[in-house]
């Protein structure tokens, strides 16, 4: 195993009333992809920026490669949060390429001024200069080029247009594949990044309400339709996440094992069985008719 | 590339076992690593180790320490095998429930087959013999 | 164990030296242009002009335009590296290396500012000559310097404190804080300095403790500073 894990337990973050953690205990595996989704709001940021020690937790702890981040060099060396706009020193880009060479012993240039051409970011101007998607591409070139191992990647994508995105992904994956460590990417966009991820945890309102393995989460979302009594009787007691009816047959959105029979039991009972995108189970997870104001907005 | 219906771990072994029956991939012959698979289709590497995990375990692949893995002996058989095993379940049955349901009664369908038959047969030896042998599973239908 | 795996990782002096000298190298572009102008300015401009409309300069501009110039200019710059943490942190690095970079890179921008000092009133002695001027320098140029030195990073240190008050405990609490900007008047008015430009053994020391002080209290709020959400 190569990277650094991370280990929470029961962490919180409170800023005055507002919780934006409300006792998230998890795991980043060492080594792995993971995908941290949730809705805005949902704590991600706050998370990520705990990990990172950009700030103390307000209880609960934070454990990086076995030990507590907070003012730990050794630890600290091995961390890359990389938030959207990214935090680089506000020179020109060809400089912050030199800070994160002077900065990080495990910095390549190599890697940097490869991605600097492939994003095509213009190396003589001045960072706040740059327009937005510039500024997420060059976030990203410093996430990857960093070489941390542990690499948090904090809505990288989101000012940068479809391609630069999937370009971001691809050099993501390919350097991951050269030097494995451990990345994860918070998002919201989790049709795109589906394929990158080996563990997915998904916050809700500063709690966690799934954490587990991609391909056993999109297992497990199914859509199911038919008449709407065999429905009922074939769902039993799963949960059921959404439920329509349409004249006298119903399609049902669940999450949970049907058993391995289920196959079986849903032909006999010409009842259609469908595996859920791991974005409509997330969309699914997640609302809550008239949730649209949320306690805790981004921090 | 992928559709979202199933997990991709299931597509891509799925599309290995086609490779291996359609003979795109034949006997002895090694598959791509892992992180070859997982750079050429743009996933998580564990992905395709999974795919590649449960391949092996069917028999499909064998993996050689440090080497790689490759298609293993007999396995294309096999999988033609248990191929021919789910086609009445995963085929015929849902096509029979299907012809009961909208009233094609027991038989027309088997005129339909009959002739369907002859007239691939027909076609199979005006044509070069066919690489992929197909008649065990049509002569179960036929008998 | 892990980093091993991720390839080259070069042996990097420590994150202290490596960010003061990345502080300092950034100012150097600013310092170029301020420095010589500072010059100009103070020894060739005031006096200059003072001749032209026939008034007789006292015994030194010079010592007027160094006593607090350098200090402003350091707290500016000083106060401004806060908004360098947030980079600093997200590179891997602790606030303690953080702190101890900012207290280093003032006491060296103070040195290099310091070190116009002398070379000004060598300068303007030669330019009063010239208008047959007396002309009064310090005894002893060195001395100058260290005064110099001692009263810029009190300057610059109190600059840095100020907005990482502001910084970690908000706005009301900076403006709070924003007297100990003048802290070096108020100090050195308390210690019946005569001559600001040299300084005796006592008040020397003095100016050393608080510099110390200073930088201890910087020090103990940067540690509990938590990175703000970006608003972007």
């Amino acid at each position: 195993m190569t990277g650094f894990g991370v280990e929470l337990r029961d962490v919180s973050v409170r800023f005055g009333a507002t919780v934006a953690l409300g006792g998230v205990t998890a795991a980043f595996l060492p080594g792995a992809i993971s995908g941290l989704l949730g809705r805005n709001g949902s704590g991600k940021t706050t998370l990520l920026s705990t990990i990172a020690a950009f700030r103390r937790p307000s209880g609960g702890s934070v454990r990086v490669d076995g030990e507590a981040p907070w003012e730990n060099p050794r630890v600290l060396a091995g961390i890359a949060l990389v938030r959207e706009a990214g935090d680089v020193p506000d020179v020109r880009v060809g400089e912050v390429l030199r800070y994160g060479a002077a900065m990080r012993s495990t910095w390549s240039g190599e890697v940097a001024e490869r991605l600097l051409a492939r994003f095509d970011l213009p190396r003589r101007k001045r960072v706040e200069h740059l327009s937005r998607g510039q500024r997420g591409a060059l976030a990203a070139v410093v996430g990857i080029a960093s070489r941390a191992p542990l690499t948090l990647l904090d809505e990288v994508t989101l000012g940068m247009d479809a391609p630069a995105r999937y370009a971001c992904y691809d050099e993501l994956l390919a350097d991951y594949l050269a030097h494995p460590r451990t990345v994860v990417l918070a998002s919201h966009l989790i049709e795109e990044v589906d394929r990158l991820l080996e563990h997915v945890i998904v916050l809700d309102r500063g709690r966690v309400l799934v954490a587990d393995e991609a391909d056993a989460l999109r297992a497990r979302g199914v859509r199911v339709s038919g008449e709407a009594e065999r429905v009922d009787a074939f769902v039993g007691d799963a949960r059921v996440l959404r439920r329509e009816t349409l004249g006298r047959s119903a399609v049902v959105t669940l999450y949970g094992d049907l058993g391995s029979d289920a196959r079986a039991r849903a032909r006999e009972k010409e009842i259609e069985m469908h595996p859920l995108p791991l974005q409509d189970l997330f969309v699914d997870l997640t609302d809550r008719p008239g949730s649209a104001d949320r306690p805790g907005g981004a921090r | 590339m992928f559709h979202g219906r199933d997990p991709i771990y299931v597509q891509i072994a799925d599309r290995i076992r086609a490779d291996v029956v359609e003979g795109t991939l034949r006997e002895g012959e090694q598959v791509m690593s892992t992180n070859q698979y997982a750079a050429t289709y743009r996933i998580n590497p564990a992905t395709a180790a999974k795919a590649f995990a449960e391949l092996v375990a069917d028999g499909v692949l064998v993996k050689q320490r440090g080497i790689g893995m490759f298609v293993s002996d007999g396995a294309r058989e096999r999988l033609l095998a248990a191929r021919r095993a789910r086609y009445f379940d995963d085929v015929l049955a849902p096509a029979l429930t299907e012809a009961r349901r909208i009233g094609i009664d027991g038989d027309e369908l088997v005129e339909r087959v009959r002739a369907a038959l002859a007239r691939d047969d027909a076609a199979a030896s005006a044509a070069p013999a066919d690489p992929v042998p197909t008649e065990p599973a049509r002569t179960e239908v036929g008998a | 164990m892990s980093a091993a795996s991720l390839g080259t990782v070069r042996a990097l002096p420590s994150s202290t030296w490596r960010t003061a000298r990345w502080l300092v190298g950034n100012t150097l572009g600013i310092l170029a242009v301020v420095a010589p102008l500072m010059l100009v300015l103070g020894v060739g401009v005031a006096p200059a002009t003072m001749a032209y409309f026939g008034v007789q300069a006292p015994a030194s501009l010079w010592s007027f335009a160094v006593e607090q110039a350098p200090g402003v200019f350091t707290l500016v710059i000083a106060a401004m590296t806060i908004s360098q943490l947030a980079t600093h942190l997200a590179f891997g690095m602790t606030r303690r290396s953080y702190a101890a970079a900012v207290v280093l890179s003032v006491v060296a921008i103070a040195l290099l500012l310091a070190l116009l000092v002398p070379l000004g009133y060598v300068l303007e002695a030669a330019h009063f000559r010239a208008y047959g001027w007396a002309h009064e320098a310090p005894d002893s140029l060195a001395l100058a310097l260290l005064t110099s030195v001692l009263r810029t990073a009190v300057w610059g240190l109190a600059g840095a404190l100020t907005a990482a008050i502001w910084y970690r405990f908000g706005g009301f609490a900076g403006v709070v804080a924003l007297p100990l900007t003048a802290i070096y008047p108020i100090v050195s008015a308390g210690m019946w300095i005569e001559r600001a430009d040299a300084l005796g053994a006592p008040e020397a020391a003095m100016l050393v403790g608080l510099i110390a002080l200073l930088g201890v209290a910087y020090a103990a709020v940067v540690a509990g500073i938590a990175v703000r959400a970006r608003t972007a």
